[in-house]
């Protein structure tokens, strides 16, 4: 990411811990929006919005008639084309946009194109996505404007010789009146009103009518202490529906209703308070065979509230309190009804002590769900009850060592209800774990660690006539891996497993089964010269596995039934003459073997060679000063050949050899 | 030193001790994470799974499906990745056609098929027919095979159908498709999978109707 799209990742985690967000979500909105770390969040502080929320708000602001300044001239026209290839498919995809402004007039429309092509059986099957989004206005005043927008959309999925493609139309002609206010200090608002005609044909139905949309937001700030933001929308339709076989039409009403709230108290003070509410009603008709119309209902409701304890990143505790309910029904009957409701508590934490460092999470949450009828027996519910609880203990021993010890516990508990029918069995999941690990760093040249981890899970069925099926595994497992500076540019590093699972059926002994995986995976990386770099990697790995049963003198004894052995050795040369562009070749050897107990002796059931070899070119290129190609695009070839054993005698496959284009170029031009 | 000493651990006592007390009283007593005794079984037959290879779990889920019972839910399901057990979980993925014949006919598109969403699919699919199951998987000559076993992942393209009996008889198929599944090598040696994606077939699509795929069994059925 550095060397291409020139965005770096120093401080991800203490930020990302900062934020309350996941490291990989927040480098994924940085990659996203080829934003550093650092604008988003100057930006997150100055929108007055989450960091996960940035990009959204600067998209649907980059095109608000209201957000250009009067008096202005602008026209800016973007246009990106992208295509991705791959071994039987490929995606062109098209989309451009353009903003106009002269004064108080205003007009501005997004196109986007994507044809999907499918080669199979040698024939090619075509799927074409299109929109066009084009809006024209007036601004009457900084904060009020009036005007038309027509949305059109089409769906194409084509198969030559199939009768049952799909297709779709949608198009929407509406009046717009757009409009902001600051009706008081540190209060502000949004409403936007749409309202015009609809015609939409689909295989299920051709619906005809007048749509509208009415949706808008609020925002209040009160020095640093309150923030509290709402937005909302009513969207509805009264149409003539009819089912595209029938002639008669009939009277449709859809309504969606959604509300979605964030108040935050005292958000810089040691304690604070976060909450966020949704509320959200959907009713959709549909036509149905007879004149009939079929109601969909759908309501969504949920509310967290979270109390943070802060001090700093290394003392912390986080409260929440979660409840949601989801309700789905149909005029149609009760096979489409659902109901759930989740309730749940989390608390999460971090205490730092004279060189100590503890971390800590515990959950809990209850969910109920009701499934009606779906078959002839008869529809259930089910209630599920959910506990865990994680922690860890860290601490730096000396200048070169350091331990870690960590636990973690859950159990999931399912229990079902008869609604007419017969329910699932009702059965308990237990686990619990924990693992011990020390590091050694004596320099910056060598660092080596060492780990044990213990598991243990129980699947319980309650009833007698499935507890047979219940068992215990249980898992250990040892690691050693070290990485070593041999020389300036060449560093050796080494990773070591040895694992054991142990499979114990708690009524029916003769079923136990042990695994054992003992795994070493070795690389060199060589850094010969600034732009060029080359790593090897070797690696091995050995499972047997079979029963694990009491013998005549009480003890338990391994039976081996079937072993693997598979061998690796993978390459990687890369090398970038520029920031703009780069080349790798990867090639891949594997080697796998497998054999399986006959009689008590292993006999060889299946071996498999493979090779793979890959190279291609990575590209962020600016042509110009108003264009930029990047992406990369590799060609791949693979050859593999198995052999498989019956009654000892081989039976060798032809080779298999593949070789195929892919990978995604983007090219995207602004004017 | 000693007073000194004290003070800043009474400065951090109270904190310490809160913590302590909320992550450490749902260990003791409560019985929080105490598992129910189970009732001893009625019947010690257990079916026979093997998860050894890819293709060992495929004829494992075609014996759960041919099962129809509780115990064989728990071998579709152990063939399943779970997320707690395995580091990885199991992911659904529909044809667009799919979706859009579901979308246009205003049912609910689930974000995610899950392992959960998945294991009441099972229970409602086998009780779709009275019946007796029975389920084929058969090679996709279209794609080969991707297995490395040395980084636990593989890629298996396979033709999938389910038949069930009728009174009389003849039989009536369930689920007809065809399936790229990805796998990875989980605790205890077992090849799970962790992505059911549904594919075009190959020949004249009037032979493999989009609505017996198991996508649009999973939607119908949810």
């Amino acid at each position: 990411m550095r060397d291409t799209l020139g965005l770096s990742f120093e401080a991800l985690f203490p930020l990302a811990d900062s934020l309350g967000l996941l490291p990989d979500t927040l480098r994924a909105i940085s990659i996203r929006y080829t934003f550093r770390l650092e604008r988003l969040i100057e930006l997150a502080d100055s929108l007055g919005v989450p960091v996960d929320s940035v990009g959204p708000v600067l998209e649907r602001e980059r095109f608000n008639p209201l957000a250009a300044a009067r008096g202005q001239h602008l026209s800016t026209f973007r246009y990106s084309t992208g295509y991705n290839i791959g071994q039987t498919n490929s995606t062109w995809s098209n989309g451009g946009d353009y903003n106009l402004v002269r004064d108080q007039l205003f007009l501005r429309n997004t196109t986007n194109i994507t044809m999907d092509r499918y080669q199979t059986g040698g024939r090619t099957r075509l799927r074409q996505t299109r929109s066009a989004n084009t809006e024209a206005g007036w601004k009457l005043s900084s904060d009020f404007s009036v005007g038309a927008r027509a949305n059109l959309d089409r769906f194409d999925n084509l198969d030559p010789g199939s009768t049952n493609n799909e297709k779709e139309a949608k198009n929407e002609f509406q009046a717009s009146l757009r409009s902001r206010q600051q009706p008081a200090r540190g209060l502000s608002s949004e409403l936007n009103f749409f309202s015009g005609l609809l015609d939409l044909r689909n295989s299920a139905q051709v619906k005809r009518g007048l749509s509208g949309d009415l949706n808008g937001r609020v925002r209040y700030a009160r020095g640093n202490w309150l923030t509290h933001d709402l937005s909302g929308g009513l969207t509805g339709n009264l149409s003539r529906t009819r089912r595209p076989t029938d002639v008669t039409d009939l009277s449709t009403q859809d309504l969606s209703k959604n509300l979605r709230g964030t108040l935050g108290l005292f958000p810089l003070s040691p304690v604070g308070l976060n909450a966020s509410y949704t509320l959200r009603r959907v009713r959709v008709e549909s036509p149905l065979d007879s004149g009939r119309i079929q109601q969909f209902n759908t309501n969504n409701n949920g509310a967290d509230v979270s109390m943070r304890l802060r001090q700093d990143n290394d003392r912390y505790l986080n409260l929440t309190q979660r409840y949601s309910t989801s309700r789905q029904a149909s005029s149609g009957g009760a096979g489409s009804n659902n109901n759930r409701r989740d309730i749940g508590f989390t608390s999460d934490g971090r205490y730092r002590l004279l060189g100590w460092n503890l971390e800590g999470r515990f959950s809990s949450t209850y969910s109920r769900s009701e499934f009606p009828p779906r078959a002839s027996s008869g529809g259930y519910g089910e209630s599920l009850r959910v506990r865990s609880l994680d922690a860890s203990l860290q601490r730096v021993l000396t200048r070169t060592l350091t331990a870690k010890a960590s636990g973690s516990i859950s159990l999931s508990a399912y229990r079902y209800f008869t609604l007419g029918g017969n329910p699932p069995v009702p059965r308990d999941q237990y686990r619990q774990s924990y693992r011990i690990e020390v590091g050694y760093s004596p320099g910056q040249q060598l660092n080596s660690s060492v780990a044990i981890d213990v598991s243990r899970s129980l699947f319980i069925n309650i009833p007698s006539t499935s507890s047979a099926s219940n068992n215990e595994v249980r898992t250990y497992r040892g690691s050693w891996s070290w990485t070593y500076r041999l020389l300036s540019g060449l560093t050796a590093s080494q990773s070591n497993q040895v694992n054991a699972d142990y499979t114990f059926y708690t009524f029916v002994g003769d079923n136990n089964r042990l695994s054992l995986d003992y795994t070493t995976r070795t690389t060199l990386n060589a850094v010969i010269t600034p732009r060029l770099s080359v790593d090897v990697a070797h690696s091995a790995r050995y499972q047997p596995s079979g029963s694990y049963l009491v013998q005549d003198d009480g003890l338990d004894a391994f039976g081996r039934a079937d072993e693997n052995e598979n061998f690796g050795l993978t390459a990687t040369i890369a090398y970038r003459p520029s920031p703009a562009i780069s080349f790798s070749l990867q090639p891949d050897y594997q080697a796998s073997n497998r054999s399986g107990s006959v009689n008590g002796a292993l006999v060889p059931q299946r071996r498999s060679r493979s090779l793979n070899m890959s190279g291609g070119v990575s590209l962020n290129l600016p042509i110009g000063s108003r264009a930029r190609l990047s992406g990369d695009m590799r060609r791949t070839f693979r050859a593999d050949r198995s052999t498989t054993y019956t009654s000892g005698q081989p039976q060798p496959s032809p080779v298999s050899q593949i070789d195929y284009w892919n990978g995604s170029l983007q090219l995207s031009w602004d004017l | 030193m000693g007073p000194v000493i004290r003070r800043r651990g009474m400065r951090h006592g109270p904190a310490v001790l809160a913590v302590a007390a909320l992550f450490g009283l749902p260990l003791v007593g409560c019985n929080l994470f105490k598992p129910t005794d189970p009732e001893p079984p009625s019947s010690r037959v257990v079916l026979r799974t093997d998860y050894s290879f890819p293709d060992s779990t495929l004829r494992t889920i075609a014996l759960a499906i041919a099962d129809k019972g509780e115990n064989g839910r728990l071998a579709y399901l152990n063939a399943l990745a779970d997320t707690t057990r395995d580091g990885r979980g199991f992911h659904a993925i529909f044809l667009p056609e799919v979706v859009r014949r579901f979308q246009a006919a205003n049912a609910t598109i689930p974000d995610d098929w899950n392992r959960d969403r998945e294991s009441r699919f099972y229970f409602n699919f086998v009780a779709k027919q009275p019946g007796a199951y029975g389920m084929s998987w058969e090679l996709d000559v279209r794609d080969p095979d991707l297995i490395d076993e040395t980084a636990g992942s593989a890629t298996l393209y396979r033709r999938y159908e389910v038949q069930a009996a009728l009174v009389g008889g003849s039989s009536v198929t369930l689920a007809l498709g065809f399936a790229r599944l990805d796998f990875i090598l989980a605790t205890g040696n077992r090849w799970v999978i962790i992505r059911w994606e549904d594919r075009l077939p190959p020949a004249p699509p009037g032979d493999y109707p989009d609505d017996l795929t198991f996508g649009s069994r999973r939607l119908e059925l949810q």
